[in-house]
């Protein structure tokens, strides 16, 4: 068991100080590095991680129906076509996409290199609280912490985090979210695989070689693939 | 003493852009004041070196670079359904040289001829302020033309029955629609509707079909930081701007001058009740307050920006509010009620720019029970991007995996748009204790949706359905509208600054001039009297040219002279 102060769970009244106090530094000024951050622990980031893999527990597979594509061709100048036989498409685990490596650098700021490192830092509060009532809640019914869970005990747990935080869950939620669906130079969704994994288009979406993604190409590059133009007006 | 300019613009969105260069054509020495800057500039100052930063879905959707200034100097606080209050940016006033037209979708229509005599047709509305424009729009026809031809708007809308008549065609060729949009197109003809390819301010000749439009920079005009002239999207930053400054990302040409990155801060007028200038302040950290001496000013500022400057522009002979002689600045905000429609298809969709096809079929629709007076129209929605699209599938774990992985490629939107009926309740004010970083009031914004706006909704939305399902779509939920606008951002706002004949009832005159301080002027969403139900921007832009024309002629006979 882990006694150490630091994981004790957060009342709501502590948590709306946290709140408040993030608040007061958001306006007027920005938040890219919070203090709060050095209270997330290496326990609450493990914490968290079993939060995102309960949310996306990955391993789904499906194959798509893309072959009507050549059957109803696009117009003239945008045709489609399909090359190739149509591979199943496979969910990776939010801990696989790395989500991780996203919330660490949206919430603690990384090394603040990059224009979104840190841009979570007034959510810290929130994702505190999550870890903390997660680890309250695994101990109590299960005698273990939140990632020492199999899924289905973690996946109670969680049921009951959301139940009796529906507003806060939806704020994590989210943020999980994007860590798992946002572009990869944000630390999530490594080797695309997040968008792999729902078919989309992404020669559409970016720059990098289609085939890797899905067997649909289109004709003309993208903008930066092309050089995008690049004259002055006049 | 300083430079005094003929005229001095507050903004260079979609109106303060178009009167920037055609007063600048005309003669006159031109001032702008802008927020922000060119996005090319704005794009290295927040180190997007990456081209392909443009096309990003949580920067710009979710962290919003260019409102997030306004994040973090909040100016606009509305109430939620709580009755608490919010810090919004009220979205699509964007930071930016050319403002929200550098990101919009692009959505060029005209108002049709009914919605600039709504009183006239539906007679008045119990709790609405419903009022008949002052112009017509044979009187806008002229400059509806000039504004297609100058920004290069493509559409095909010869089959909307709810199309203003034109005297030539000034729109270049429809952009080809991509499969959702052929096959909305195909089943409302079957449905014995009415479609139409919707006019867009995106130059087909010029559109390579990125798919990333609405809410994005042109990813043909932006990326690299290299914003040129073959942007598809006629942003005013490139289509007007830059021509008439001989250059992207250049500032000042002979009698035109933009003063980047700086805040209106207040109108000053004299003891005549005419004003003398802006009072700005950069907004880098440590600038000093400065001057624009000008013989007119013009408001382009959007319609909440707009009403809270003259707002805040008070004086002995207007303790109200600049201009203010009713108590009716601020009043009659209006912004459109929206709302989109799902639908999930039996076969995948490549992601593609779908914001092609609009059906005005039930524009001005009868209902048994008696007149509705709420516009309405739909088009096809414009796909949601990943992260979007998962956030609004409820529930989490294996299950819902298996769902956003299959029906995600699947799912086409459609759009409901409805006419927001003016409400004197619906306004802007300035907060009474809360001011932004440069010591200004920040504006309070009340809007609540009448009955009639959500009963019209409830009725588009119906169709919507009706049309989804015909297209052999699935729909898995109804949406419900809402009273509300809470949240970060709206879009088309509207009203503040009403325009009319009586000064009684009105704040600006025809020529949207102030009734009661004759060198002040507004050309922005804010003189709308009535909303209409289609996006606003061109007969902004329609209107501003207009207006140019008149202060030319103003000037000429003589009246503008201190």
């Amino acid at each position: 068991m882990i006694d150490d102060d630091t994981n004790l769970p957060l009342s709501p009244e502590q948590i709306d100080e946290f709140t408040r106090a993030v608040r007061k530094r958001w306006y007027p000024e920005p938040v890219y590095q919070t203090e709060f951050a050095r209270d997330i622990t290496e326990h609450d980031w493990l914490v968290i991680g079993a939060l995102a893999n309960a949310l996306l527990p990955g391993g789904t597979a499906w194959t798509p129906v893309v072959q009507k594509l050549s059957a109803n061709p696009g117009p003239t100048n945008f045709s489609v076509t399909v090359k190739g036989p149509v591979e199943a498409r496979y969910m990776p685990s939010a801990e696989q996409a790395g989500v991780l490596d996203f919330l660490r650098r949206a919430l603690d700021g990384g090394d603040g290199a990059r224009p979104l490192d840190g841009f979570l830092g007034h959510r810290v509060p929130e994702f505190l609280y999550a870890s903390r009532q997660l680890t309250l809640l695994a101990r109590r019914d299960f005698d273990r912490d939140l990632h020492q869970l199999n899924a289905t005990a973690a996946e109670v747990c969680v049921l009951n985090f959301e139940r009796d935080n529906p507003a806060l869950f939806a704020i994590v939620r989210q943020h999980i979210l994007e860590g798992y669906f946002a572009d990869p130079r944000h630390g999530g969704n490594k080797d695309y695989a997040a968008w792999k994994s729902i078919d989309l288009d992404s020669h559409i979406l970016h720059e990098h070689d289609s085939s890797v993604v899905t067997n649909i190409h289109t004709p003309f590059d993208p903008p930066s693939k092309s050089g995008g133009g690049g004259e002055s007006p006049d | 003493m300083s430079e005094e300019y003929d005229v001095c613009i507050i903004g260079s969105g979609a109106s303060g852009a178009v009167m920037a260069t055609e007063l600048h054509r005309f003669g006159f020495n031109v001032a702008v004041i802008e927020k922000g800057d060119w996005q090319r500039t704005a794009f290295a100052a927040a180190d997007l070196d990456d081209a392909s930063f443009a096309e990003d879905e949580l920067y710009f959707k979710h962290w919003m670079p260019f409102v997030s200034k306004q994040f973090l100097e909040p100016t606009i606080f509305s109430e939620t359904a709580d009755g608490e209050e919010s810090t919004t940016s009220v979205g699509y006033t964007y930071d930016l040289i050319g403002g929200g037209t550098c990101l919009y979708a692009g959505a060029a229509w005209r108002f049709r001829e009914q919605d600039f005599k709504k009183l006239s047709h539906f007679g008045p509305q119990p709790g609405a302020s419903l009022v008949d424009w002052p112009i017509a729009y044979s009187e806008l026809k002229p400059y509806y033309d000039r504004a297609e031809r100058k920004l290069r708007i493509s559409g095909k809308v010869d089959t909307d029955l709810t199309e203003p008549s034109r005297d030539r065609n000034t729109l270049l060729k429809p952009i080809e629609p991509d499969r959702y949009s052929r096959l909305l197109y195909d089943t409302a003809e079957d449905l014995g509707w009415h479609p139409s390819y919707m006019p867009l301010a995106i130059d087909s000749e010029l559109c390579k079909r990125s798919g990333w439009c609405s809410g994005f920079p042109c990813a043909f005009g932006a990326d690299s930081g290299k914003v040129h002239r073959k942007s598809a999207k006629s942003s005013v930053d490139v289509r007007l701007l830059a021509k008439t400054l001989k250059g992207i990302g250049k500032y000042e040409t002979e009698r035109l001058k933009i003063f980047p990155n700086a805040v209106a801060l207040r109108i000053e007028s004299d003891s005549n009740g005419l004003c003398t200038g802006v009072v700005c302040r950069g907004r880098d950290e440590g600038a000093r307050d400065f001057f624009v001496r000008a013989k007119i000013v013009v408001l382009a500022a959007s319609a909440v920006q707009t009403a809270r400057l003259a707002l805040a522009s008070d004086s002995s002979l207007f303790p109200d509010g600049l201009g203010n002689h009713n108590g009716l600045l601020g009043k009659n905000l209006m912004f459109h009620i929206y709302d989109k429609q799902m639908g999930i298809f039996p076969h995948a969709f490549p992601f593609e720019l779908n914001k092609l096809i609009a059906v005005n079929e039930f524009y001005n629709p009868s209902r048994p029970d008696g007149l509705f007076p709420n516009a309405c129209s739909i088009m096809s929605g414009s796909k949601w991007m990943p992260i979007k699209y998962a956030r609004n599938v409820s529930g989490w774990g294996r299950r819902y995996m298996e769902e956003v992985a299959r029906d995600y490629a699947r799912n086409q939107l459609l759009q409901a748009a409805v006419e927001d009926l003016p409400q004197e309740s619906n306004a802007v004010s300035l907060h009474p204790t809360r001011v932004d970083r440069y010591g200004m009031p920040v504006a309070k914004v009340v809007h609540r949706y009448h009955d009639l706006d959500l009963e019209a909704m409830r009725f588009t939305l119906d169709k919507c359905a009706q049309l989804m399902a015909a297209c052999g779509a699935e729909i898995p939920l109804v949406p419900k509208p809402k009273r509300n606008i809470t949240g970060n951002y709206t879009y088309h706002l509207m009203g503040t600054c009403r325009m009319g004949n009586d000064e009684d009832t009105s704040v600006v005159d025809a020529n949207c001039r102030f009734h009661s301080v004759r060198n002040l002027y507004v050309i922005d969403g804010s003189v709308f009297p009535t909303s209409s139900a289609l996006n606003p921007t061109l007969t902004i832009q329609a209107n501003a040219y207009r207006v140019a024309a008149n202060i030319l002629a103003s000037a000429r006979r003589g009246e503008l002279s201190r």
